[in-house]
């Protein structure tokens, strides 16, 4: 759809999947998910970036439990949150121009399941710039999945839609569903072995690649040398990365029995700075 | 892809009163006392008429239960034949003709006769494959006529009939309900007309337990806070009043048991937020064309591959005595509840606006809002937003 880029795809430099910004976003609403899991909750969480300055403004924990609310989702907490730190910004304030609700068109979202319809909807209804997800929700993911609110034409309001792009630490955000759902049934978590730790791709569902996006819409943003993984419905590659780096973080975050997080909740208390300087990124 | 038309190869209607249910049910409408138009998905291939191939046998009569039992133990043929009769009786012939399994299940006459020699099946001639209709149609004489033009279907009555003959409407709460969302509705619009500055919408929601309101809320959303819908703001509202009173975490379906009913079909975030909320059924008075996600697209209370699913009903009654009160009185009970909302629309704001040369993603919310308002008090706003409404 909207994707910024209009060079043809064969001339595209590189890959964006390569910019190490998606996988290092992604690792935090991982350890926001993890964190989740042991509190009992559904381990779905979620950043949200400002483009512009590469930084977290907020994030979001699944919170049905806590609430009895079956509407508690991640993305919403986020959304709150940057609504409220916009309207304290002179700019955004009454006579300054600008509407809070602006602001969502340099924000992207890095959740760790795809966003269900009602959160998709409201994605769309704030007008976020883009998404970026680890697994697909066969239940109820509203980005295809299930249906494919994000960016349907048959809706008329405000925006016309995002993209969004699956398949980020698709592994990992699967893996942590399985506990959460292994330690509700009652059964004792199986014993993790240190040896015998890589994830083996057929233990995973295939990723309907086409449910999300088509075929240009992948190759631009995952790279010509991904175009069989968008055939096959396997996980994309990332060169650079080390194979069992995905086993090596999902280790990691299961290790700690409560992940400490108070350095993204430090980050996202922090007021919107909008200044148009990309941080860089300590990565 | 979808559709809620009611069997539409069907001309003429009846209006059945059963003897067990007092409603007054129109069945071809899925229309309940005139007043309450059931929306459902239906599968807009079911009355036509699709040709699957499957092996048949000729048996003698008096081996035909033998030779039944024998085909009817075969559980793993993965295509569904529970709609058509096994045994078919063809006219001038003394043999009956039985129905082995589909040719998706065993491909070669080799394979079929091995599995008969297997389950016993007495002698048999004329092993051949015919076809037969892939699933049964949802009206009778259409049952009739594929029986008659290519293999006997079990005719088990229409589904639907049997929803709308359990329905259980209490017409007097309900009618007290939507006319006190369309009162506050009204109450809006006249505040707005009156204040240039407000520019909340009339859309109200009211969640009920049968008579019992447990909560009320109209549309609060702005720029500022683009979510908070009427519905979105029932469903927190009854939250927090049960974390208060209720600490057992194991509720997580709050709604469960419980009626919304609200002035406009809501957006999909709404329609979504209900089916995770587990309701039991949804009552609207006016369809959103543009963002309506029950009756105008997606179905979302009525999706088989969502994980549950609520009643949705339209209200169509157009006359009532009791709201002959009203000041408005002329008009019916829709056209006093949601006179001139509108919905802002890209090609709207750029009619009116001065932003005509912003892309999408530059327009502001604020400017639409201030826009459709500014349309909705002058003259030349009228004719255009006739047919548009916001999302609720
Ligand atoms: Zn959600
Ligand atoms: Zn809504």
């Amino acid at each position: 759809m909207t994707d910024t880029t209009t060079t043809p795809i064969s001339s595209s430099p590189a890959s964006h999947i390569l910019e190490p910004k998606h996988h290092h976003f992604m690792k935090q609403a991982l350890r926001l998910a993890s964190h989740a899991l042991h509190t009992n909750e559904v381990p779905v969480a979620c950043v949200f970036v400002h483009s512009p300055t590469n930084s977290i403004v907020s994030y979001g924990m699944n919170s049905t439990n806590d609430s009895l609310s079956g509407v508690k989702h991640a993305e919403f907490r986020g959304i709150e949150e940057i609504l409220s730190k916009t309207c304290s910004l002179p700019e955004f304030q009454t006579g300054g121009g600008k509407q809070p609700i602006e602001i969502f068109k340099e924000i992207e979202l890095y959740v760790t399941v795809e966003p269900c319809v009602m959160c998709a909807s409201a994605l769309r209804q704030i007008g976020i710039k883009r998404v970026y997800f680890g697994c697909g929700n066969e239940r109820f993911g509203g980005n295809g999945s299930v249906l494919k609110i994000n960016d349907d034409p048959q809706v008329k309001d405000l925006f016309t839609g995002y993209v969004s792009y699956p398949g980020i630490y698709r592994k990992c955000a699967i893996l942590l569903l399985r506990e959460f759902y292994t330690r509700e049934n009652g059964k004792a978590p199986e014993p993790r072995q240190k040896k015998n730790r890589v994830l083996k791709l057929d233990e995973f569902p295939e990723i309907k690649w086409k449910d999300y996006l088509t075929e240009e819409e992948f190759l631009r943003f995952y790279g010509l040398t991904n175009r069989e993984s968008f055939q096959n419905n396997t996980d994309i590659i990332v060169p650079q990365a080390d194979e069992n780096e995905e086993a090596d973080l999902f280790d990691t975050l299961m290790a700690d029995p409560v992940q400490d997080i108070s350095d993204i909740i430090e980050v996202s208390s922090q007021p919107l700075c909008l200044a148009n300087k990309k941080q860089k990124l300590q990565l | 892809m979808w559709s809620t038309v009611h069997n539409p190869s069907v001309p003429s209607y009846e209006m059945v009163k059963k003897i067990n249910n007092k409603l007054q049910i129109d069945y071809q409408k899925g229309l309940i006392e005139s007043r309450l138009l059931q929306i459902i998905s239906t599968d807009p291939k079911i009355n036509i008429l699709n040709l699957i191939p499957v092996w048949v046998i000729e048996i003698n009569p008096k081996d035909s239960s033998k030779a039944l039992n024998g085909v009817k133990s075969v559980t793993e043929d993965p295509v569904n034949l529970q709609h058509v009769k096994r045994v078919k009786k063809e006219a001038g012939k003394n043999t009956l003709t039985v129905l082995v399994c589909s040719k998706t299940y065993l491909s070669t006459e080799e394979e079929v006769i091995q599995m008969l020699s297997s389950l016993n099946v007495p002698d048999y001639t004329n092993l051949r494959t015919v076809e037969v209709p892939d699933h049964g149609p949802n009206i009778k004489e259409l049952s009739n006529q594929w029986t008659r033009e290519h293999w006997p279907l079990i005719w088990k009555g229409n589904v639907n009939d049997q929803i709308l003959n359990d329905t259980v409407i209490n017409m007097d709460f309900i009618y007290s309900h939507l006319k006190k969302i369309s009162e506050k509705s009204l109450e809006i619009e006249m505040e707005t007309q009156k204040e240039k500055d407000n520019t909340a919408l009339p859309i109200v929601t009211l969640i009920a337990k049968g008579p019992e309101i447990v909560a009320m809320e109209s549309d609060k959303r702005s720029p500022t806070d683009p979510l908070t819908h009427s519905i979105m703001s029932c469903i927190d509202q009854i939250t927090s009043t049960q974390k208060l009173n209720n600490t057992d975490t194991s509720h997580q379906y709050l709604l469960q048991g419980y009626d919304v009913y609200t002035t406009h079909e809501p957006c999909t975030m709404c329609c979504m937020a209900l089916i995770h909320s587990r309701i039991n059924r949804l009552i609207y008075l006016k369809q959103s064309c543009d963002t309506g996600s029950l009756r105008s697209r997606y179905f979302i209370h009525d999706n088989k591959y969502l994980n549950s699913k609520y009643e949705v009903w339209e209200w169509v009654g157009s006359e009532d005595e009791q709201i002959s009160n009203h000041s408005l009185q002329n008009n019916g009970l829709l056209d006093i509840l949601l006179p001139k909302v509108c919905n802002v629309r890209l090609c709207d704001v750029e009619q009116f606006g001065d932003n005509s040369g912003d892309t999408t993603e530059e327009i502001r919310p604020s400017c639409a809002l201030q826009l459709f308002r500014e349309a909705m008090h002058s003259d030349k706003g009228t004719g255009l937003l006739g047919d548009v409404q916001w999302d609720a």
